[in-house]
């Protein structure tokens, strides 16, 4: 290699240092969100379909304190069940009226859930464009936290649980949004576990008071 | 004269408020300008893989797994030509507990148990766009919606299925994304259909030609 060569390889390692040097860093830019949550109030309407015994419609009403973006506290959220037998229990009734006349099985059915205090994470907020043409804004989140189970037992009618789970919301108007949930209820009866899956859709209504 | 110098004022004073409030109000009226930014990554051919829950049936939960393929026409319309599912089924505890409380045994295990299924179907991608992770991470992301038909086997049968699903789907980079599925089958053993719910989780390969790309 001549020496001039060598003197331009330098020239373009030097070049190419101080271009790595002084390029840009790509940014991030992040919005500000154009709807902020504070005080939500929520009507959802869903079921509980993976019961053998019966099917759960069920109606809930809830608050919900959004402390920040990120953070919120579903400070109470009471379920009502309106439950409907199953074809399994049908079943069973008549087997057992049909071998000894004894109908009198006991079924025991979730009467209403009261989700107390749960912490809702809302790490993902972002807009989609709707057949290129408006912009809709959405929310997911996930939540998790105690809660109190009622049920139409003689025994262990009252039952501790944990329910956790995720939604999301697309935004119809600043005060109004249209949330869609699905959770997963475990909680104990005497001792052993028992599941209950919940599915609900519904309206969240923003009262966002004096912030 | 002077009387109706006084009225003449007193109405030119209560007229001149009502022409004020004609003027037309240019901030106001304008226009509303939205943008709607051009589509980073772009969808051709689709290749899924995926694994997911079946949690409806009393009797047994699903693990499935599914392989698919789908063709992405323009950013609206796709068909998915090909999706295939194999669930691999574990006993809940009912058949024990029918036994145990009620002293009845469930024939041919509570029922025909979904073995596999391939479905093939429209979708439609109305929804596009990007998500603020935490508020530091930008994530591209897609809503879309399937309607579907194929056989399933269900127990030792062929059932005719129908398949109606939401998903969305997060962007790693161009040729990579994740899904998220959640599809109610639909599956007619009568004429009266039964539901079986599935969610699933996939990572799915978009090979486009170069001459199509769109530059990120």
């Amino acid at each position: 290699m001549t020496h001039a060569a060598a003197a331009e390889e330098d020239n373009a390692k030097a070049r190419d240092v101080v271009a790595d040097e002084i390029a840009p860093e790509p940014l991030g830019v992040i919005q500000v969100r154009k709807y902020q949550l504070l005080h939500e109030a929520s009507l959802l309407l869903g079921g509980m379909p993976t019961d053998p015994y019966y099917k759960g419609l069920t109606a809930s009403l809830g608050y919900t304190w959004h402390v920040d973006e990120d953070i919120g506290v579903q400070v109470l959220q009471f379920t009502y069940a309106l439950n409907l037998d199953t074809n399994l229990k049908k079943a069973l009734i008549r087997t057992a009226q049909a071998s000894n006349g004894n109908a009198d099985l006991t079924f025991p059915e979730i009467e209403w859930i009261a989700d107390v205090g749960h912490v809702v994470f809302k790490p993902i907020y972002g807009k989609e464009a709707l057949f290129n043409r408006s912009v809709i804004h959405l929310e997911a989140d996930l939540q998790a936290g105690p809660s109190f189970v009622r049920r139409n037992s003689k025994n262990n009618s009252f039952c501790l649980g944990v329910d956790a789970g995720f939604g999301f919301r697309f935004w119809v108007e600043e005060w109004l949004s249209v949330r869609f949930d699905m959770s997963e209820l475990v909680y104990w009866v005497g001792g052993s576990p028992t599941t209950a899956m919940r599915l609900t859709a519904g309206l969240g209504f923003n009262l966002r008071g004096d912030d | 004269m002077r009387q109706g110098l006084v009225i003449a004022t007193l109405l030119a004073a209560l007229l001149t408020p009502v022409v004020g409030r004609a003027e037309v109000n240019f901030e106001a009226d304008r226009p509303r300008v939205f943008s709607i930014q051009e589509r980073p990554y772009r969808l051709r051919h689709e290749f899924q893989l995926g694994l997911g829950v079946m949690p409806l049936d009393a009797f047994y939960v699903g693990v499935t797994a599914q392989a698919g393929y789908t063709f992405h026409f323009t950013d609206f319309w796709a068909w998915e030509i090909a999706a295939g599912t194999y669930s691999m089924n574990f006993d809940t505890a009912l058949t024990g507990n029918l036994n145990d409380k009620y002293g009845v045994v469930p024939v041919r295990e509570g029922g025909e148990r979904i073995k596999a299924f391939a479905t093939t179907g429209v979708v439609v991608k109305p929804l596009f766009g990007k998500l603020a992770l935490l508020n530091s991470d930008v994530v591209l992301s897609e809503t879309f919606f399937v309607a579907g038909l194929g056989p399933m086997l269900k127990g030792e049968y062929k059932r005719p299925t129908g398949v109606l699903g939401v998903g969305f789907r997060f962007w790693s980079g161009p040729m990579l994304s994740w899904r998220l599925d959640i599809r109610d089958y639909l599956i007619f053993s009568t004429w009266k259909p039964e539901n079986s719910l599935s969610i699933m989780l996939s990572g799915a390969f978009n090979y486009r030609e170069a001459d199509t790309a769109v530059a990120p």
